[in-house]
């Protein structure tokens, strides 16, 4: 009898297979339930955009006086030396003239401006020619700090614009206006030479001269939406953002401005106000619903 | 044969003998955890210095890629070559066939890079690597620490006294103790004082390296002796560096500190960052080489560390982070229980049927006989003893008592007839005539169930490195099982016949009433199946419907996989992110999936071990506390740590695998042709078009970057004539080196100072350049003036060209996607829904996405790799039952007989089929491997009934007899012989422990397939041997009457003769 039940097991066996293949197919082709994604949205919202324009600079003295020999002769005295501050009509070297003519009279070598010795050319007892200059003296309360301003710029630089002066130690922004530019462009570099000086005479003591600093100034201000530049899709060619309104999640293409720091100015194709889509919490497809979260 | 018999102590001796050389052998087989079949994947990169991936690939690239393809010996041949050109490197993969030696094809690269490097610039030519390093291979990992002492100290106690024997292992590709506080030579250049005193980055690094030469003089004669003039190396040290003189364009000497700050200090800009739960220690880490023993590495290493620290002070402390030889041991002692396990049970059925301790014994002592004599044959072919070959045993160790058991059976049905004594000469009469006449079924029936095997000796590749050692082990096992059988059983018959002259009472066995009912009842049965026609008829075909419908239904429904992979306690988190500048951001990026890993799972977690490769590239490796929570921990963490559009994730187990079993994703999209660009915006479009419809959870793109952005330097040309006529003497590569040291910084030498060389590092100020204005503002002196970078050219921001990737020398794009852990049954029909996406996609996209060129998309084969060793399998199963049927055919010399016999193999299938799907299992290599030997067992059950029951129809029995008559006899072996097979494979078929999954399927196949095909084959064969003798018997009725009728007619001739 046995072997007659088997063989109806078989058949029912087979149905049964078939029966739950049938379901498996059925559940695959169930809509799938999943909880909203989320996204982190920021506002689109008018700024200003601007470049910053930075060159190096040079920090020089304002004034810097050399200092001749009135005759030929020999140094007797030198009276200061590298560094000293000095008074105006300050003597700082005394030079004996060898010459028999003017009866070996010794001649008063004076400070020409308050200021302070920058350089010495002659020691003791050393011969010195008429009109060679011996030392160089600077005032410490100028300086002038030159920048070359490649030729790409300079029509923004005629409307002399506010500037900062950076020093490569220090994080203190030092402003500075322009005392002047170069009507020309030096072939070789093609940069015009351009002047500055400190706005505050007073924070001269910051900064030394012959060393170089970076000057920066506000390039062409820009206004328009400015938006995170994660925030950007692609699509082809095209650039896209992803906007939410009332919950539901679309993409729109924009036209893109310049990026910046991260920051990417929006030229059209977004208004103000707009719901703009930061980071998602995956890939999420036009008219999805979606959750914004901080 | 009688002669042999008769020698009993010659044939002891011999077989103890032989044993003995099979347990020294057995000892001397090394343990690894795969078969030694390799497959190396040689893996080969440079950096590009000064070059554009664009112009490196189209200058040297192009050469390497075809030289490499082109690579071919007597015993190697390349299959792929990948080329992938990033930024600032190029990757190569050169993957070779499989059997070729690792060390040769790593020779073999290495002297094709070698010769093309000669053509390229020193700096490219410097940059050269070649390696072994894969995702997979395992690797030992133990770290040092002291509370006492710093890591430095710890370093130069420890480094003198592994250096050498780290040296000396003969496995290790490399194995160094790795001092994370590893210095360098920093020179930090002072932008302002290279600004104020004109000079550039080339000029301090040409300075450096004249100081590092040490030129030589020519020689002298002096009295009789050459002696060679010397100028010793200016730089020696430190000190030296700092005191190097460089001449500025204004003809100034000033010393190197003048315009940087140099020291020695940890390198900034490491390649590679191991931590261990952030501990700071030194870490030993070796890897090994392609194809060599890790679990030999594993034990060496340790062995070395424990001499080491012996003799170390009791502060200094270590801890094995990760050893893959104790995971090699587990698995592979985990498979010898198994073994042992198979063993006993099959003893065990033997006792439960034969009842006689001794002769369970004489039975038994098969199973180990014929697998230590087996370790012998492995030895010259050359098999080591791994997780594969060792379930070749233990699958064999069930079978192996087949040979005894049927010869034994056969001499106590002779002995049943003894009536008196016997004396020597007739007790070895009676065992020679048993013998004699089970010798035919028995070598037919090892024949059929080895030759089966046969194809798979043919194989290629993956089948062959994943079952060729289980085929062998069976073959040899299961070949010597039949040689003892017919020597040693009989031998030891006969010895114990002559002692006790046959006349004892044999026991009973333990379950001889169960048995009789059996038989009785399976008697009754078969009768009633036999009487009528119909049954014997409907039931063939009724198995016939069965296994259509499930090949045609329960197949697909199986998943594939090549073989199961061992258990283990190591999972991997892998980051791949996108737009990390260095080591050190990628750093940030894995702290942060460290944290979160940790915070979510720590208490699940025993410790981490993360390791940085490259910038865009790093992974977390996590040791759970339990490996039983592996499935739980892979899916959650693969939920918790979802892709975004710039940071992929990927989740896997990790075990120290040596063989390169592969992992392929579920989707693979191809785009050749057209240009880069419009290639990425197809990867990127198809790609998150299948992210965004949820089609595949993981999707990822290669080359990765989409719309990579970089900045452009492009000099004004017109100024480069004045500048030269004014007196500048740098060059746009000065520049772009300008640009390269202030932003990444450059390697310019090593300073070798005691023996120990350090690298000497040149960059810019850390994060001196932080946005593009920086950059356009970086000083450079032109004779008196000092102008921005952006006055000599223009600087912005924008696309550049895309990273390549090309697989043997075409440019390639891919999207690939995989499904998540433990989703695996909704691949086919997410693959359907992915192929209709970009079926549709195709159609429309030129148009959509307004692109210049035409991209062709593809749709690949994700799983060729398994479908291809699959379908290899499928031949060679097919092969197998051919060359059984030629066995058969050859054996009964009938066609139909052998196709009777053959039936069994089909309802074995239909039961293998079953197992599968009741038990969920998988589709792989070692499952298939289960029906080939399936077949075989089956066929050689079916054969011993079809033999005797044509032997008693020859003897005079009515067909319907006869069959009872053998069906009765044979049942009892036909029982045991598959009980102990079904219950050896149980052990293999539950798969406990880390080793036991990659059996599992196996196990599966042959214990569920057999048990089937047992019940089923006791009455279908019989049935159909019954339909076809009444059948040819009534054919011979007829003939017969013929023939009288016509020898009556022949009486009626004319009388006219």
């Amino acid at each position: 009898m046995l072997f007659k039940y088997r063989s109806l097991t078989l058949p029912v066996l087979c149905l049964l297979m078939i029966m739950n293949t049938a379901q498996a197919a059925s559940e695959k082709t169930s809509p799938n339930k999943t909880p909203p994604k989320t996204v982190k949205a920021v506002k689109a919202a008018t700024q200003v955009f601007f470049e910053s324009y930075t060159y190096p600079a040079r920090i020089e003295f304002d004034t810097l006086a050399q200092v001749k020999t009135p005759v030929e002769g020999e140094v007797v005295e030198l009276k200061t030396f590298l560094g000293q501050q000095t008074k105006r009509g300050q003597i700082l070297a005394v030079i004996k003239n060898t010459d028999p003519l003017f009866q070996y009279k010794t001649a008063r070598i004076v400070a020409p401006l308050d200021g302070v010795v920058t350089e010495i050319l002659i020691s003791d007892r050393s011969e010195v020619s008429k009109d060679q200059v011996i030392m160089k003296v600077a005032r410490t309360d100028a300086f002038t700090i030159t920048a070359e301003v490649p030729a790409i710029h300079l029509d923004y630089f005629k409307n002399y614009p506010q500037g900062a002066l950076v020093l490569s130690n220090q994080n203190a922004k030092i402003s500075i206006k322009m005392k002047g530019l170069a009507p020309q462009i030096d072939p070789a570099t093609g940069t015009a030479q351009a002047k500055f000086m400190l706005s505050d005479k007073a924070q001269s003591k910051l900064i030394t001269p012959g060393r170089l600093a970076q000057v920066t100034f506000k390039g062409p201000e820009q206004k328009g939406i400015v938006i995170p530049e994660i925030a950007l899709n692609y699509k082809g060619k095209k650039t896209l953002v992803a906007v939410v309104e009332n919950k539901i999640y679309s993409k729109k293409e924009i036209t893109l401005g310049e990026k910046r720091d991260g920051q990417v100015l929006i030229t059209s194709g977004l208004k103000e106000g707009e719901l703009v889509v930061e980071r998602a919490s995956g890939y999420i497809p036009d008219g999805a619903t979606v959750e914004i979260v901080e | 044969m009688k002669t042999i018999y008769q020698a009993n102590f010659r044939v002891y001796l011999c077989f103890a003998l032989l044993a003995l050389l099979g347990i020294v052998a057995g000892f001397d087989l090394p343990i690894s955890l795969y078969p030694n079949s390799t497959r190396p994947t040689v893996h080969t990169g440079v950096s590009y210095g000064a070059l554009q991936a664009r112009e490196f690939l189209e200058t040297y690239g192009m050469a390497i890629e075809s030289n490499l393809k082109a690579l071919q010996t007597k015993t190697l041949k390349v299959e792929k070559v990948k080329a992938e050109y990033n930024a600032t490197s190029a990757d190569y993969m050169v993957d070779f066939a499989w059997g070729a030696d690792p060390k040769e094809a790593l020779r073999e690269v290495q002297a094709i890079m070698n010769a093309q490097s000669s053509r390229w610039p020193k700096e490219i030519r410097d940059s050269l690597w070649v390696n072994f390093w894969s995702n997979t291979s395992g690797f030992v990992a133990i770290s040092f620490f002291s509370s006492k002492r710093s890591l430095d100290d710890l370093y130069d106690m420890l480094n003198p006294e592994f250096y050498p024997h780290l040296q000396a292992i003969p496995d290790a590709q490399e194995a160094v103790l790795w001092n994370p506080n590893y210095k360098e030579i920093r020179i930090t250049l002072n932008p302002e004082m290279l600004a104020l005193t004109g000079l550039l980055p080339n000029d301090v690094e040409a300075a450096v390296a004249e100081g590092l030469r040490a030129p030589r003089g020519g020689n002298i004669q002096i009295e009789d002796k050459g002696l060679q003039i010397q100028v010793p190396r200016a730089i020696n040290a430190l000190e030296d560096l700092k005191r190097h003189l460089i001449k500025t364009p204004s003809q100034k000497l000033i010393p190197l500190s003048d315009v940087a700050t140099i020291e020695q200090t940890l390198p900034s800009k490491g390649e590679q960052i191991f931590k261990t739960n952030g501990n700071k220690s030194l870490i030993l880490f070796a890897s090994p080489k392609s194809g060599a023993n890790v679990k030999n590495l594993g034990e060496d290493i340790l062995e070395i560390t424990k001499n080491v620290m012996a003799h170390m002070p009791a502060d200094i402390e270590y801890r094995v982070l990760v050893d893959p030889s104790e995971f090699i041991r587990n698995s592979v002692s985990n498979v010898l229980q198994e073994v042992f396990l198979a063993a006993f049970l099959a003893v065990l059925v033997l006792f439960l049927f034969v009842g006689n301790i001794q002769n369970t014994i004489t039975a038994a002592l098969e199973i180990p006989l014929s697998m230590v004599l087996a370790f012998i044959l492995m030895k010259f072919a050359g098999i080591n003893i791994n997780l594969i070959s060792l379930g070749g045993l233990a699958l064999s160790a069930g079978m192996n008592v087949d040979a005894s058991i049927v010869v034994m059976e056969n001499i106590f049905a002779h002995m049943e007839r003894i009536k008196h004594r016997l004396t020597p000469a007739e007790a070895l009469h009676l065992v020679t005539e048993s013998v004699k006449e089970v010798r035919g079924p028995v070598i037919g029936s090892t024949i059929a169930s080895l030759v089966v095997f046969l194809p798979l000796a043919l194989t290629k590749d993956l089948t062959n490195a994943v079952l060729g050692d289980l085929s062998m082990a069976v073959v040899f096992s299961h070949g010597l099982s039949a040689i003892v059988a017919l020597f040693l059983v009989p031998t030891i018959r006969l010895h114990l016949l002559n002692r006790r002259g046959g006349l004892e009472q044999l026991s009973a066995p333990p379950i001889a009433r169960q048995i009789n009912w059996l038989e009785n009842t399976y008697e009754r049965l078969l009768n009633l199946y036999i009487t009528k026609s119909w049954p014997m008829i409907a039931a063939p075909m009724a198995l016939t419907v069965v296994l259509a419908s499930l090949l045609y239904f329960g197949l697909p429904r199986l998943e594939k996989e090549i073989i199961g992979l061992p258990d283990t306690d190591w999972i991997i988190l892998g980051v791949n992110a996108q737009g990390m500048n260095n080591v050190k951001e990628m750093e940030g990026q894995i702290d942060e999936a460290e944290n979160e890993l940790l915070s979510k799972f720590g208490d699940k977690i025993l410790y981490t071990f993360v390791q940085i490769h490259r910038k865009d590239n790093g992974n977390i490796m996590a040791r759970l506390k339990d490996k039983s929570d592996m499935e739980e921990m892979w899916k959650k963490i693969e939920s918790t740590f979802t892709n975004t559009p710039t940071v992929r994730f990927w989740v896997v187990p990790w075990n120290p695998a040596e063989l390169p079993i592969p992992n392929p994703p579920s989707l693979e999209v191809s785009i050749k042709g057209g240009s880069p660009e419009d290639r990425a915006i197809v990867a990127a479009e198809i790609s998150s078009g299948i992210s965004e419809k949820d089609i595949f959870p993981n999707v990822w793109k290669e080359p990765s970057t989409f719309l990579p952005e970089g900045v452009v330097f492009t000099p004004y040309t017109e100024l480069w004539p004045e500048l030269q006529r004014a007196g500048a003497t740098f060059s746009t590569y000065d520049l772009a080196d300008l640009t390269r040291v202030a932003t990444e910084g450059k390697n310019i030498g090593a300073l070798t100072q005691n023996n120990q060389s350090m690298g000497i590092y040149m960059q810019f100020p850390d994060r001196y350049l932080k946005t593009l204005t920086d950059i356009k503002a970086l000083p450079i002196k032109v004779v008196q003036k000092i102008i921005p970078l952006m006055a000599l050219g223009h600087i912005e921001r924008k696309s550049v060209a895309h990273d390549i990737v090309r697989e043997d020398g075409q440019e390639v794009t891919k999207v690939f996607g995989k499904v998540k852990k433990g989703t695996e049954k909704e691949k086919p029909a997410r693959l359907l829904q992915a192929k209709n996406f970009v079926n549709d996609f195709n159609k429309t996209f030129k148009k959509d996405l307004e692109l210049t060129t035409t991209p062709i998309i593809a749709i690949e084969n994700a799983e060729r790799d398994i479908t291809a060793a699959l379908q290899q399998l499928y031949w060679s199963v097919g092969t197998s039952i051919l060359l059984i049927f030629f066995v058969l055919y050859l054996q009964f010399g009938s066609i139909v007989q052998a196709l009777i016999i053959l039936s069994a193999a089909p309802i074995g299938l239909v039961g293998v089929l079953l197992s599968l799907l009741t038990f969920k299992s998988t589709i792989s290599l070692n499952s298939s491997l289960g029906v080939i030997l399936l077949s075989g067992i089956t066929v050689a059950n079916s054969i011993m009934l079809a033999d005797l029951t044509l032997r008693l129809v020859a003897e005079g029995h009515s067909p319907g007899e006869a069959a009872l008559m053998a069906a009765k006899r044979r049942l009892r072996p036909i029982l045991i012989t598959s009980l102990t097979t079904i219950l050896g494979m149980i052990p293999v078929a539950i798969g406990m422990g880390e080793g036991g999954k990659i059996l599992r399927p196996l196990g599966l196949a042959v214990s569920g397939g057999l048990w089937f095909s047992m019940t089923f084959t006791l009455f279908v064969v019989p049935g159909l041997e019954v339909l076809t003798l009444r059948r040819k018997q009534k054919l011979l009725a007829k003939d017969e009457k013929v023939e009288e009728e016509t020898e009556l007619l022949a009486d009626e001739e004319p009388a006219w003769q």
